[in-house]
């Protein structure tokens, strides 16, 4: 008896504190002029790696961009903006660029935002062991300071896409303090952003307060971020819809849901593209004939159909229609024909069935089923395979067949180097590459941003790389989101998720 | 044999009938596909029609094909993981009983680890480190459901080997195989078929949620596991699309879980099982009692004018079974004044155990007093509602029965057990009650009560046990103790003890006695009226002397003759009657 | 006062009995776990070294990892480090295993404790009431009821639930986890639906073996003996039947933690809660050795202390068990 009582007692006692705390939260929102918080509640697959040396390119840099500041930025065309530097020129001859930065930045530890920041960042990004962006960086030389805020770039040829380059994806600035000990920043980031982390549990979530010395901190208005590591695609619509979190990405699957529950969809713009990655050094596609055969095997408005279902577009490009680099003219390099890829195997002496491939993915896509599908239908075995490690394989080249995504790039060079450059990491055929292309690109990176024929040369080097490139592009579809009716429209930002100017309504 | 009693089971046949369905599909499936379950259409999630039966997938893949293509994986899986188990498990249980302590301690360390590991969590562990396939997935979880065989096929054979039909067998020189056909399969298979059946339900869901999770699918093949994971992304499109897998699984497991249920049935307990089932099962299904059928002479619940001294009436009582109106007793008439000494006397099934019952109020719930009625204490316990009985039951009435132990709480020692009758019903305080518990040993003639306070039930003798029980029964000094062959077990020096006992508590406290018993013996030393009942009817009643001096009744004759026959002694009072009267009515 | 002191010695022995019992169950879980981590052949190069996995860059980090030693060796280290409450460090991001598990593990317990608590209260009370009203049709139902949500996988229910309570009716969010500090309710009304679709298979079960136990009971002799002295049937259901009735639901019990623990793994996914389920399941889709690794170990633990709780609990409640009589 005398125990049970004690058990309650130490019930209450414990139970107290939370109920407390409870009271004294909605005290607080009895009296609004004492600002309860304006709190964004994020789902978003978690980024392993904290340091952007590390991350790179990879669709995890949106939520480093909470804590991280970038040299520049991008706006809704997808010009360069001012980012941490305020502007930037070019040397005559394009071979050199200068970054000046704002004044008087500070990065969370206190440390300033310097010039001698961005060139350790620089030179880390090309020289550290599991760099992820040294192969975006092979047209910066050397990087030297010009005073306390100017950095200055020489490349190893003209390139005027350097500012594009410098965002988000790439030079996203840590404090160069933190940056001493590459482990410990890659655990926690230290950097001039938006947002400063309070809590991170890796694989779990990441709580950030509002930096208010952040460049553009006058038009943030969200005090906390809360970011959770993904949720299922079956539950995203529910969890939104009670309030658990207050934006998420959207599976084509779950529009309908999202609509029927009265969510707000936001399809934000993107220059992405999904692709089929083959490698022409491994069998069987070290054979031309398969090659063609699958090239017309192909029929990308069923995949579009089917896996976007109604939201995306067929491309046979890195990149959707209307993107600056899009060529017209190569839109129907090798049209939807089973019956002659069914031919051309037959001629090289393939009976149907014989060719088998692993197809080898990173997780479940009906893409790759309906891809299957059509391989079927010429005579081509896929056996798909969802290989845990994939990305070590996939990016060490050693797969002949698997699908990919990205996410676009700000700089459509960089877009095309990454698909079509002999070192491209999304390349799986690579070294390969054709000598057109090469010159073609080459051509586009000299063409200095705001030249008449910078589109055109895109174009050109665009199409010397469709010509040849094995990668099959199969259908490009906008970033989906949903949202709750709390959070204000989000800036369509090609590809970038930005809070500036975006508002959270209370709870 | 098995089968044949397993077939009698209605749930059996069901279960049967449902799981060749299953098999059927699971072997034939394919070939009864519309379409090719690999086929995509432009008719992506489209609704159930007359070409897509229940609608298309997210490729525009015809689903009932799928369904049906997905079920040879996901049975057989089942199927494996239950065989796998089943090999694993029951060698090393049988093998655990011959080969020495060192396996035994061995194998009994692994199947406690194995135990300890979640299944599923190890499964989806394994696919980390072994591969993602599901044959290594089922083959983990065939290993970790292991255990369950191990213990049972373990108990089997220890049973088995320490049954004295395998000594028996053994010393007639029957051969090692005869025996483990016989009694080996007899006392293993029936325990090891439950558990198949219901690991193969286990198995299944296991399968399902293994490839919920994506581990073994293997696109475009179909898994009902791997279906229900791509119709939860696809809910708002198809709401219903889960039903399809969802009953499919739950049909399957569902029949092996009746399968095992009936099998447990059919081997467990036997067919004592089902025949009580079916006595409980018809007092439900009978509407309510038409009556009994040989006609009461007075209304139930009625009791005449009792006798206003009178600690216990019973009035023309009569019992009868529930459902068939069958009647038990048949009108039992008396009553009983302080300090009386009535005895009944009659076999069993002749009706004075119910008597007894009806009395306390804890009539079986298969019968009910169709007639007359009894008062305790000259209230009419008629309507006595459960209050009134908890009231009544150890102040008005009390009663003691034969195998005292088992009326006392296995688990708690005696001396708490009547300390609490002290506790809730006169609120004394522990220490208190305490102490009325000693007084209350110490006059029953227990040796050193406070032991006997601590002791449990199972620590106690038979006639240790009666005093105890005695002294519950009498704890709130009631008007009557029913003792009904309360010394049948015990040896003769102790049932002595105990008569002696009664008696004296009867001089001493003015208590009221029923002594129920079949033995003339008992009956004749402390009675002073008697009743003999038989079938349901008192045959003779009157003052001992009487009854056993000049039976009137057949019946009581042949009881007295009997008792004589065994050479046991007359009562004292009738020494001077001739024996040779006693020999010819046994002629 | 001597009463206590047998008690305690009682308890003494009897724990200490379960506990070398239990030793081998822990040293040999463990083993196991590691032993196949090892054999498995992964090595932390495909997470980490991605695009510049060279032989050589592979051969140096593996050697960085202590990989290179003789099993033995490793085995040895990894253990000491147990003793000292660590599980290694991740693969896949460098952190401490124990460090991960922390957090995630009282996600998993809250549900699985909740979804006890549920199955334990819920399944007695159908187990009373289908005992009490024995072959009546609330019986039939009851058992109806059970066997159906006993054959339920957990992932089918945990969707329903959400389809009806969370959208359907609003009542309760569909995913995610609130921790306490944010008040009880929040965090209670997280945590309700996922614990709700994992105690169905405890739910059934109890109610099955407390319904035995107490069919059991019930008619046996001891309860009338009660009955005639005289107490009322409230005091004799606590006191005679129940406590005699709980061996073979104690028993079943003993049994569900590992059941809890496993079926977490898809509960979590369904509900998206950051608990260890999903953790083990994300880190075995990696690959991450160690995190599996701990996963495990921390799986043998709870369910090794979980099984000793019982067990002494058993042997409080049922001395007739403790002496060693028939289970």
């Amino acid at each position: 008896m005398a125990a049970s009582l004690a058990t309650l007692a130490a019930f209450a006692v414990l139970l107290a504190p939370s109920l407390g705390c409870k009271g004294r939260a909605s005290a607080r929102g009895a009296d609004p002029a004492a600002a309860s918080p304006r709190v964004l509640k994020w789902a978003t697959d978690f980024p392993p790696n904290w340091d952007p040396v590390v991350q790179g390119s990879g669709g995890g840099f949106r939520v480093l961009a909470l804590a991280y500041a970038s040299l520049t930025e991008i706006d809704e065309q997808g010009n360069a903006r001012p980012g941490l530097a305020r502007s930037w020129d070019y040397n005559s001859s394009g071979d050199e660029v200068t970054f000046h930065l704002r004044p008087g930045l500070q990065f969370s530890d206190g440390t300033p935002v310097n010039a001698e920041a961005v060139k350790l960042y620089l030179e880390r990004a090309k020289t550290q062991a599991n760099s992820a962006l040294d192969g975006d960086l092979t047209s910066i030389a050397s990087v030297h300071t010009a005073g306390d805020l100017d950095v200055v770039l020489e490349l190893t040829q003209v390139d005027y896409q350097i500012p594009l380059l410098l965002g988000q994806r790439v030079a996203q600035i840590p404090s160069p303090r933190a940056a001493r000990d590459p482990k410990a920043l890659n655990a926690f980031p230290v950097g001039a952003g938006p947002f400063t982390v309070v809590e991170l549990v890796p694989e779990s979530h990441v709580f950030l307060k509002k930096n208010p010395a952040y460049w553009n901190a006058a038009n943030v208005f969200i005090d906390e971020v809360k970011v959770y590591a993904g949720v299922d695609p079956a539950t995203v619509v529910s969890s939104i819809q009670t309030g658990v979190y207050d934006f998420a990405a959207l599976p084509a699957s779950q529009v309908k849901a999202a609509e029927k529950a009265g969510l707000d969809i936001v399809a934000h713009p993107g220059f992405n593209a999904a692709n089929l990655a083959i490698n022409i050094h491994k069998k069987p596609f070290d054979d031309p004939a398969v090659l063609l055969a699958v090239r017309h095997a192909i029929n990308r408005q069923e995949i579009a159909d089917k896996v976007t279902l109604g939201y995306g577009s067929a491309t046979n490009q890195p990149f959707p229609r209307g993107y600056i680099a899009y060529d017209e003219q190569s839109e129907n390099l090798w049209p939807y024909d089973p019956a002659k890829a069914r031919r051309i195997l037959g001629d090289a002496g393939y009976t149907p069935g014989q060719i088998v491939v692993d197809f080898v993915l990173s997780a479940a896509s009906p893409a790759a089923e309906v891809i299957q599908a059509q391989l079927a239908a010429i005579g081509i075995t896929a056996r798909i395979s969802v290989a845990p490690n994939w990305a070590r394989p996939f990016f060490a080249k050693e797969l002949a067949l698997s699908i990919y995504g990205t996410t676009g790039r700000e700089s459509p060079v960089q877009t095309l180097t990454a698909h079509f450059g002999p070192k491209g990491p999304l390349n799986l055929s690579s070294p390969f590459v054709s000598p057109e292309f090469e010159a073609a690109i080459r051509r586009a990176r000299e063409t200095p941003l705001d030249a008449p024929d910078y589109a055109q040369n895109l174009k050109l080097a665009t199409r010397a790389a469709l010509a040849t490139s094995p990668t099959i592009f199969t259908y490009s579809q906008p970033t989906l989101f949903v949202k709750s009716a709390r959070v204000s429209k989000i800036p369509a930002i090609p590809g970038q998720v930005h809070w500036t100017g975006v508002r959270v309504g209370s709870p | 044999m098995l089968l044949r009693r397993l077939w009698r089971l209605r749930s059996a046949r069901l279960a049967l009938g449902l799981l060749t369905v299953v098999a059927a599909l699971a072997l034939f499936g394919p070939l009864l596909e519309p379409q090719s379950p690999l086929a995509g259409s432009s008719a992506v999630l489209a609704h159930p029609s007359a070409a897509h039966l229940l609608g298309t997938d997210y490729i525009g893949r015809d689903v009932l094909s799928r369904l049906l293509a997905g079920s040879p994986v996901s049975v057989l899986g089942a199927v494996m993981v239950a065989l796998i188990a089943l090999v694993v498990g029951t060698i090393p249980g049988i093998l655990s009983v011959y080969l020495g302590p060192a396996f035994e301690w061995i194998t009994l360390r692994v199947v406690d680890t194995l135990i300890a590991l979640p299944f599923l969590l190890f499964a989806v562990s394994m696919t980390a480190l072994i591969g993602n396939g599901i044959t290594e997935a089922l083959v983990t979880v065939g290993i970790l459901v292991a255990p369950q065989y191990y213990r049972v096929a373990r108990a089997a054979a220890l049973s088995v080997v320490r049954s004295e039909y395998v000594e028996a067998a053994t010393i007639a020189g029957a051969s090692v195989g005869w025996i483990i056909r016989k009694h080996f399969s007899a006392k293993v298979i029936p325990p090891v078929a439950v558990a198949l059946a219901s690991t193969m339900g286990n198995g299944l869901v296991v399968v399902a949620s293994l490839t919920f999770l994506g581990i073994g699918v293997r696109p475009p093949e179909p898994t009902w596991g791997g279906l229900l994971a791509s119709d939860l992304d696809y809910l708002a499109y198809q709401p219903y699309a889960p039903l399809f897998p969802t009953a499919l699984i739950l049909a399957t497991v569902w029949a092996f879980n009746l399968l095992a249920d009936a099998l447990r049935d059919v081997t467990g307990q036997s067919g004592r099982v089902l025949v009580e089932r079916g006595a409980e099962r018809r007092p439900d299904q009978a509407a309510a009692p038409p009556g009994p059928r040989t006609a009461p002479a007075a209304a139930p619940g009625g009791i005449g004018t009792a006798a206003p001294d009178a600690v216990l009436t019973v009035d023309a009582l009569r019992i009868a079974n529930r459902a068939t109106g069958e009647e038990l007793v048949e009108g039992v008439t008396f009553s009983l004044r302080r300090g009386q000494v009535l005895g009944i006397l009659g076999e069993s099934g002749s009706g004075k155990t119910l008597t007894c019952k009806a009395i306390l109020g804890i009539l079986p719930p298969g019968f009910q007093v169709s007639g007359g009625g009894i008062a305790l204490g000259g209230r009419d316990i008629a309507g006595f509602t459960r209050a009134d009985w908890s009231a009544a039951r150890g102040v008005r009435v009390a009663a003691v029965f034969q195998d005292p132990g088992s009326y006392l709480n296995p688990s708690q020692r005696v001396g708490r057990q009547v300390e609490e009758i002290f506790r809730l019903k006169k609120h004394l305080r522990r220490r208190e009650a305490r102490a009325r518990v000693l007084a209350l040993f110490e006059a029953l003639h227990l040796r050193d009560p406070e032991r006997v306070f601590e002791q449990y039930p199972h620590e106690l003798s038979g006639g240790m046990l009666q005093r105890v029980l005695i002294a519950s029964a009498i704890a709130l000094d009631p008007a009557v103790l029913i003792a009904d062959e309360a010394t049948t077990a015990l040896d003769v020096t102790v049932q002595a003890e105990i008569l002696d006992l009664l008696l004296d508590l009867r001089d001493r406290m003015g208590l009221a006695l029923v002594l129920v018993s079949h033995d003339l013996a008992v009956v004749a030393q402390l009675c002073e009226e008697v009743l003999v009942m038989r079938s349901g009817q008192v045959v003779e009643r009157g003052p001992v002397s009487e009854i056993l001096r000049r039976p009137r009744h057949e019946y009581t004759r042949l009881l007295v003759a009997d008792h004589h026959r065994y050479g046991l002694e007359r009562p004292a009072r009738d020494a001077s009657a001739p024996r040779s009267e006693g020999i010819e009515h046994v002629s | 006062m001597t009463r206590l002191r047998r008690s305690g010695r009682g308890l003494l022995r009897s724990l200490a009995a379960l506990i070398q019992m239990l030793l081998p169950v822990l040293l040999l879980g463990t083993f196991v776990t590691y032993l196949l981590g090892v054999l498995s052949g992964l090595s932390p190069a495909h997470l980490q070294l991605g695009e510049s996995a060279t032989p050589a860059a592979v051969a140096r980090l593996e050697h960085e990892w202590g990989l290179d030693r003789p099993f033995l060796v490793q085995y040895l280290a990894w253990l000491r480090g147990l003793g000292g409450g660590e599980l290694g460090l991740s693969w896949y991001n460098g952190r401490r295993v124990a460090g991960l598990l922390a957090s995630r593990a009282v996600i998993s317990l809250s549900v699985a404790g909740l979804a006890l608590v549920i199955g334990v209260g819920l399944g007695s009370v159908l187990g009373t009431v289908a005992a009490l009203r024995q072959t009546s049709w609330i019986d039939r139902a009851i058992t109806a009821f059970t066997t159906f949500i006993s054959v339920m996988p957990s992932f089918v229910v945990g969707i329903a639930l959400v389809a009806i309570f969370a959208v359907g009716l609003g009542l309760l969010p569909s995913a995610g986890y609130l921790p306490l500090e944010d008040g009880v309710w929040p965090w209670l009304s997280h945590l309700l639906l996922p614990a709700l679709a994992l105690s169905c298979d405890t739910v059934a079960d109890l109610a099955r073996q407390l319904r035995v136990g107490l069919v059991g009971v019930l008619g046996e002799n001891h309860v009338t003996g009660a009955r005639l002295r005289g107490l009322g049937e409230v005091r004799i259901f606590l006191v005679h039947v129940l406590p005699n009735a709980l061996g073979p639901a104690l028993t079943v019990l003993g049994m569900k933690l590992p059941h809890l623990l496993g079926g977490a793994v898809v509960t979590e996914a369904v509900f998206g809660l950051p608990g260890y389920g999903r953790f083990a399941n994300e880190s075995a889709l990696r690959g991450d050795v160690p995190a599996v690794q701990g996963v495990l170990v921390v799986s043998v633990v709870l369910v090794v202390v979980f099984n000793l709780l019982v067990n002494v609990l058993l042997a409080r409640l049922v001395p007739a068990a403790r002496r060693g009589g028939s289970p």
